[in-house]
Parts: structure tokens; sequence; C-alpha cells
């Protein structure tokens, strides 16, 4: 492995950056590397961390606003916040039990430029919509800002959110700045064992329509299931339909009524509270559920409206397990037995759809390369070269990371 | 030297006749306006101030018909200005005399609800409110709400990257946009995102939202919807000082509660709405906040209470608690009348930085003191959740030479708003208003990288060219820029 560099302020990034263009050679921009398992790693790629970039420059509760250099650990920024009983409210995912690394890893820059959002994201928003500012340095090795600590910003073309899911692209961020939110004073979740996937998405889809603020609704499949009811005391072998509320106690007594009211039809309802409502979203987040390290995972966002007959058609064509998140919107696929992951049926049947799937992990049966990110049509291709070349045309930054040529 | 003053028509010596012919080789004769009549319609948006006659308005019915228009303004290297409702006040859809106006008002259908998926397709020109209004019954509504949403469209809004009073909880356009279906300066179609969420690849959303119509023109879009709260009622608490005010909303945020709107009036602004609205605002105080809550009955009145338990540290001289949905009406009234009021005392500019809350009564007594040296009255209203400020300032329009004095003043406002953290425009945008005033916000570097993007999209720079950018900088950076790919391909 090649000597990491490791800048500690910008003008050491921009020389670096500077050097490799003059050099003609390429940098791996690296948080923490906790996310290294996902998209292309190229050998030829000198690895830069960020994590001596790391402090906590602002932070104004009243403001719900937090500024941190780029490798700032994530958890200091969570450990921060909790002082103040205040979040971030997306539930970035945690990789750890999936690729076995250590616990408690990653950079606050990672977590943008990766946008991976958890099962709040359906209420609440994802990650980019929650950066509000960035700081960088792009492969042209120019440092410039875009938005700014403030939640309300239209002056010129959002940078910021560009940052977001770029991968390291087409600029290393410096500095990000993040709307927050309070956290909720409390939670429970609503728990229907056994039912259909069709049934299970009408009864989630249900719940997301009630004025009560759905903010995780999930099924699991009976193999994901059960990993992420560990500790939680409603367990049962069977596929799991599970409806979160977040909000005072008061409320939540009387929306989760409502809730179990309305859904009566589909069966019992069982009302987990507080520890064991947290446990089993922590799970989630931590992506308990598909800790089987032989099969291949897949993340697929696509439109609720499609995802069972997608589900279906894909579990015809692949041995595969199919669970839910966002009330249908997002897919966590674990494929075995298939040389290429089954990715060519499941981003066929999901281009149908509408949507886009990620290889997450490879699982041990591939043997055919397969590209981690979704690949995109002639014209977005077009445009994601040109974005490439107008913030980085020397290709320093992550070359190939994404997609051949970005 | 003004802001406006700086308007430099770049008009080309003669535009072909023949565009008109080509236009209406793929138009039919109502979607062509070229007499004076009908141009007037168009010389100007809700910035009044400037009006400039374009030279020809197009009314497409269908992408086709935007892409068909693209492609001949390609041909011919003629700017082509995308419009909405015209209701910019930041003079974003005020053409240039050389420009064909595209106003997309007749693509007005809502083209599909799907509320399995809590979306819509909808067409550019369908307006804010009437998508609330289709899934109203339905329990959905979508969330952005300008106070222009009667009649501003889709379209300008993702343009503008819209907000209004309840984004505090529910974001801004950029936050409920799934995807656009977008015509590029040269006429190629192309569609972002869809029915799903976070799409693919680079954050191209994140780019055409906030684009202010330099990018393309959007002709589709698929927004988010979102299920009705059970009610919302608002509370007015009047206090003795801005400070009083200011620190009662930081202290409600900060410990935890997130109300879906806070706005703020200060005294004049206050009278102003009283005398025109008779919404029985206190006329004694020096701020009022509107506190607004979401929820159950028993909900609303259980964060009532915790926000006055708040607020009682603030020594709040006026409570009232809006009981019922008439109640809250009077409430809401007072405050969404503002502007009109306000209007009927005098021409007024209204502003729009935003700045950290922290800051406030600095910049409010700040605000003061500048337009006091100009010997201008103003009146505040905002967003006080997220310090989106609109100072109106008061100005005599028929005196020569006002309105560059209170641009002038308005400029420095915003330069205090940007000094204290904040930036030049919330919610309006910056259009052909504030184009000189980004380099406040801006370093030159962060604006080259910004008109990279521009160039990406648009390489004659002929969508709604003169908006957003300081005209000389753009005018150097793509001299700079063409000189650099010529050399770089030879
Ligand atoms: C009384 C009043 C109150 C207002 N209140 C608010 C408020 O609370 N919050 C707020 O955010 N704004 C507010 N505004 C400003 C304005 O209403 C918004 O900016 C609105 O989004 C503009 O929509 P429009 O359809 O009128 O667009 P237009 O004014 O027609 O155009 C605005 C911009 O959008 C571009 N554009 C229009 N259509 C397209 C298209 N199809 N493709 C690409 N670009 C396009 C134009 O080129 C222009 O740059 C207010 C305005 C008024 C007059």
């Amino acid at each position: 492995m090649q000597d990491m560099l490791t800048p500690l302020v910008n003008r050491d990034l921009k020389d670096m950056i500077l050097d490799a263009k003059d050099k003609g050679t390429s940098l791996e921009i690296l948080g923490h590397g906790t996310k290294r398992m996902i998209g292309r790693y190229s050998e030829k790629n000198v690895p830069l961390t960020m994590r001596r970039f790391s402090e906590v420059t602002l932070y104004e509760p009243s403001e719900l606003v937090i500024s941190a250099r780029a490798g700032t650990p994530i958890v200091e920024i969570e450990r921060e916040l909790k002082g103040y009983g205040q979040h971030l409210p997306f539930e970035h995912l945690d990789f750890s039990k999936l690729f076995e690394t250590e616990p408690g890893y990653g950079t606050i820059g990672s977590l943008f430029a990766t946008n991976f959002s958890g099962s709040r994201r359906l209420l609440k928003g994802s990650a980019r919509d929650h950066l509000i500012g960035v700081k960088g340095i792009n492969g042209r090795g120019e440092s410039f800002s875009s938005g700014g600590r403030v939640m309300k910003n239209v002056a010129g073309y959002d940078l910021a959110k560009l940052m977001a899911n770029s991968w390291g692209t087409l600029a290393v961020m410096t500095e990000v700045t993040i709307k927050l939110l309070p956290t909720p004073p409390s939670e429970c979740t609503l728990f229907l064992y056994g039912l259909e996937e069709d049934i299970a998405l009408e009864a989630l889809r249900t719940a997301i329509a009630t004025p009560y603020e759905v903010s995780g609704a999930v099924h699991l499949n009976k193999t994901h299931a059960f990993p992420c009811l560990e500790g939680v005391t409603y367990v049962q072998d069977k596929a799991v339909t599970a409806i979160r509320l977040e909000n005072t106690p008061k409320s939540l007594a009387y929306r989760s009524e409502k809730i179990r009211e309305l859904l009566s039809a589909f069966g019992e309802l069982f009302y987990i509270d507080e520890p064991e409502s947290k446990l089993f979203w922590q799970n989630m987040r931590q992506l308990a559920f598909l800790a089987n390290r032989d099969d291949a995972i897949w993340r697929v966002s696509t439109s609720p409206q499609r995802a069972f007959q997608s589900a279906r058609q894909i579990k015809k064509l692949v041995d595969s397990q199919v669970s839910y998140d966002w009330g249908g919107g997002l897919l966590w696929i674990s494929t075995r037995g298939v040389a290429d992951m089954g990715s060519s049926d499941i981003r066929r049947i999901i281009a149908q759809a509408g949507g886009h799937a990620t290889l997450i992990y490879p699982g041990v049966d591939a043997t055919q390369p397969v590209s981690p990110f979704h690949p995109l049509d002639p014209a977005h291709m077009q445009l994601t070269k040109g974005l490439k070349s107008m913030f980085d045309p020397a290709g320093v930054l992550n070359p190939g990371r994404m997609y051949d040529g970005v | 030297m003004g802001i406006f003053s700086k308007l430099q028509e770049k008009i080309k010596s003669a535009i072909p006749r023949s565009v008109i012919r080509d236009l209406s080789e793929v138009l039919k004769p109502d979607q062509i306006v070229l007499d004076q009549a009908g141009l007037q319609a168009f010389e100007t948006d809700a910035l009044t101030a400037i009006q400039v006659l374009p030279f020809v308005v197009v009314m497409p019915e269908s992408t086709a018909d935007v892409a068909a228009v693209a492609k001949i303004s390609h041909k011919y290297d003629v700017p082509m200005v995308p419009r909405g409702a015209g209701t910019s006040l930041a003079g974003g859809a005020i053409p240039t005399s050389n420009a064909i106006v595209v106003c997309l008002s007749r693509m007005n259908k809502i083209l599909d609800i799907d509320l399995v998926n809590r979306s819509a397709k909808v067409q550019a020109g369908v307006t804010n409110l009437a998508i609330s209004a289709a899934v109203d019954r339905d329990g959905f509504f979508y969330a952005p709400d300008p106070s222009s949403q009667l009649s501003c469209t889709i379209a300008g809004n993702i343009a503008m990257n819209s907000g209004g009073a309840h984004c505090l909880k529910y974001g801004v356009t950029t936050h409920n946009i799934l995807g656009v279906k977008l015509v590029t300066a040269e006429g190629e179609i192309l569609e972002f995102g869809g029915p799903f969420l976070d799409p693919a690849g680079y954050d191209f959303l994140s780019l055409i939202v906030g684009s202010e119509g330099g990018l393309g023109i959007v002709t589709e879009a698929t927004v988010m919807l979102r299920a009705k709260p059970e009610g919302a009622r608002p509370l007015l608490l009047g206090f003795e000082s801005h400070e009083q005010a200011g620190d009662c909303v930081a202290a409600i945020i900060g410990k935890g509660y997130l109300p879906v709107a806070i706005e703020f009036m200060d005294k004049p602004a206050i009278k102003a709405c009283e005398e025109h609205a008779r919404a029985g605002y206190p006329l004694d105080v020096e701020a009022l906040l509107i506190i607004e809550f979401e929820g159950a009955t028993e909900e609303i009145d259980a964060s009532f209470q915790q926000v006055l338990r708040i607020a009682s540290q603030f020594n709040p001289v006026h409570k009232r608690i809006a009981n019922t949905d008439e109640e809250a009406q009077a409430i809401w009234l007072g405050r969404k009348s503002a502007f009109g009021a306000i209007g009927r005392i005098s021409e007024y500019l209204c502003m729009d930085g935003v700045i950290p809350l922290s800051k406030l009564s600095h910049v409010l007594s700040k605000i003061a003191e500048i337009c006091s040296s100009y010997k201008f009255q103003v009146s505040n209203i905002f967003h006080a959740g997220d310090g989106n400020l609109h100072p109106l300032i008061l100005y005599d329009a028929n005196r020569t030479g006002e309105f560059q004095r209170v641009e002038k003043c308005g400029a420095e406002i915003l330069e205090l708003c940007v000094m204290a953290g904040g930036c030049i425009t919330g919610e309006h945008g910056v259009g052909l208003e504030k184009r000189d005033l980004m380099t406040l916000q801006f370093s030159e570097t962060d604006l080259i990288n910004q008109m990279r993007v521009k160039l990406l999209f648009d390489p004659n720079w002929v969508l709604n060219p003169d908006k957003v950018f300081p005209l000389e900088l753009a005018e150097t950076f793509r001299r700079d820029e063409s000189s650099l790919s010529d050399g770089e391909s030879t």
C-alpha cells in the first residue's frame, strides 16, 4: 500500500492536489475509509486522508446549525449535539457491522460525500437536504465555498448540495455546515408480524398517509428480521412490519392509538416502547439485517408504487431476499449464488420501474465485475463527465471511483 | 452606482427576421406574441421598476414546443428568458430586448397524482396552490408555500427555490422536488430524478433548483406530497423590544420546539397591518411573533403551554392564543396582508436578506440606523425561525433619484446581513436585482465555479443570460474560458 497523505490545513491539501495534478497522478480521498468497500477501488491512487481536518468550528444550538471540518468523526459531532438535545435527523448508515470494521469510525465529510440516509429520511429528508454549506478544494486546486450557515439561502447555484453523493470526485470538502433538528423527546414502534409483502406495504402506506408523522416504515422478511429484533421484547420468527412514531409521550399515546385503529384490519399491532424501539432502529441503521457476509447486497431506490412488483420479478429471476424501508421506496436486496450478483436483472427491472440500484457489497459468489453505481444513460453520462471536467479536469480526485472516466 | 444602472444590455445589432419565420413554422399563430401591446405584458415582472420590451414572446403548450423553440434560439444564438407567472421580485423574468420570452403559463396541467408514491407529476405552469388544491380532499398537500402561491408557477418556484412561512418545518422547494423534465439551451430533453428518492449519480436536481432559468427550461416536475396535519393554529406574542422577541425565538428552538412557522413583525409593520386588516394586533408593542403549531387539538394546546412557559422569561406583554379556526385566520390575516398594507402607505423596496438568529437585534438596530441615514422609513416583517428578513424600505417613487437611493440603502442592508454571517437572498433569488451584490457573499473563485456549471449546461450563454452573475465578471469569465478551450483543443 502506498504512503497515506495526511493534510492538516487547507494549504497542505491544496499543495497535494496541485502536486498530483502537475505529476499526472491521482488521489484516493478518504475520511476514515469505512466506506472504502463501496464503489471502485484503484491501486494507482495515492490515498489521502482528511482525518486530521477534525474540529467543530461553530455550534449554535438556538439556530440548529453546526459547522465542522470535514474529517471530524461523526461520533464526536453526535456527542456534542447530545448535550443540547439535537441530532443529525437523517440517520446516516453505519456500515461497521456489515464490513466488520471497528464501530465508531466515519467522518462527517464522507457522510455527505456518500449521502446514505436511513429510515427517517422518509419524514425528515436526506443527509443532502441538511447540508447547508460547504467549503472545499476542487481538482484544480481552487478553494471555494457555497451556501453558508443560514438555512435559507438562494444566492447562486447550490454547489453545497452538489457535493452530496459525489463521492469525493468533484472536490474535497474541507468544512461542512449542517442543519440540525431537535431530538424527538420519545419514540415508539408498532409491529405487525407475518404479513405478506404486498399487504405489509399497504399497511405502511396507510400509516404514512396519516397526519401522525410516521418517521420509520419498514418491512423486513423473516430472515432479515431476526437479527434486527435482537433485544426486542416481541421477537417472533416471522416477517416484521414496523412503524415508528416520534413525539412527546402524550402525543405518542394518541397517535399510536389512532394508527392502531386504522390498521387493525391488517392484524394485531404490538406496541414497542423505548428502549427496545430505539434498539430496533439502531439495528436498522447498522444494517444488522444484512450481516450475512456471504450475500451480495444491493440498495435500491425506487417508486413505492412499483416496489412490490419489481421485487417479485427480481425474486423470480435471482435467488434473493428483499426487505423494504422508506415505506417501500428503498429496497435492500441480498442475493446469492449468482456470478453477477443479480446485477443485470436487478438493474433492468429497477430501470423499468424508475430508480437505481447500488451494489453495497459483492458477497462471496461474485466472479464478474459489476459497476457498483447504477449505470447512467448516455445523456446523463455526458453531463456527468462534463461536470467532472469542470471541477477536476485532470482527474486528480478519486478517478473512476463512481464511473469509468469520471 | 445603483444596482440597476449597470444594466448593460447587449442588444445584438440585427435579430434575423427568420427567427420569427422559424418560430411560426413550429408554433401556432396564437402561440407567438409580436404586437406591441401583447409584448408589453411581458416587459417586467414583480420588480416593476425595470421594464424592457422583449423581441418576441412564445407560449409553448408542450415540452416538444419548448424544445423546438430552443433549437431555433440555438440556431440563431438568440437568448431565451423562461417565464412562469412573472411574480419574481428579483427581476428574474424581465427580458432583454433581444430575447425570446418563453412563457409556460399554458402548460398548466396536472399530469398524474400518485398517492401511493406521495408524488404528483405536473406541467411547469401549474400554480403552487393548484397542486395542494388537487390533493386536498385526499389529505395531502405540497409543502412550500410562497406568499405568491396563488399565482406563481411550480417552475418559477423551482427556478427560484422558493419557500414560505412553513418552510421552517418542511424545507423549501429543493427539499420537496423529486424530479424535473428540462429542455436544454440546445433543445435536448433531459429528465432528472423521478418518483423516487435520491437519484443516482451527481445531484443535478440540486443545481436545477435555484438556477433561475439559467440552466434549462423546466417543462415538468415531480413534486413530493405530504400528509396534511390534523390541524394548525397560531399564537400571538407581543414584546416590548426586538431583543426580547428574538431571544424568545432562540429559546424556543434551543429548547427543542420546532413550530411549523415563526413570523416576526416590528412596530411599523404591526401598525400598517392593523390599520389595513383589523386583525386585533396590539399597537403598544415593539415586536410581534406569530408562532404556529400543527397537530391534534390537544397536541397544539400542549405546545402552546410549553411555548408560553418559555416565553414568560422574556416578559411578553401581549399573549393571544387562537382556539378556533376563525381566531387563527384573524391572526394570520394581518400577517398575510402585510405587504399589501404597507404598499397602501407608500412604495417600498422589499429586501430579502438572511441572518443568523443570534445577530437579530444587532442587525435590526443597524438596519434602523442605515435607513435613517438615508431618511427612509423601514418596516420589518420576516420569517424569524430561519432568520429570513424582509425589511421593506419605504420611498417616494415620484422623486427623481429616489429609486437609486433606495437601492443603495438596500445594498447596505444586504452587506450587513453578509457581515453578520448571513446571505443576500433567502427566497427571492438574485435575478437582475442582486447580481452585482453577489460579490458581497462570494469570492471570484466561488462564482467561477458556479459559472462553470452554467457553461456546461448552456455553452452559448443564451438562457436568461444577464441574470445572477455580475455582468463584468461573467464577461471576463466567458472570454477566458473560450480562449482556454481554444488553447486546449489545439
Ligand atoms: C406578493 C409576492 C409575494 C411573494 N412571496 C414569496 C415568498 O413568500 N417566498 C418566495 O420564495 N418568493 C416569493 N415571491 C417571489 C415569487 O413569487 C417567487 O420567486 C416565484 O417562485 C416565482 O414564480 P413565477 O412563476 O412567478 O416565476 P417568474 O417570475 O415568471 O420567473 C421567476 C424565475 O424563474 C425562471 N423560470 C420561470 N419559469 C421557468 C421554467 N419553466 N424553467 C426555468 N426557469 C423558469 C425565470 O426565468 C425567472 O428567473 C413573492 C412575490 C410576490 C409578488
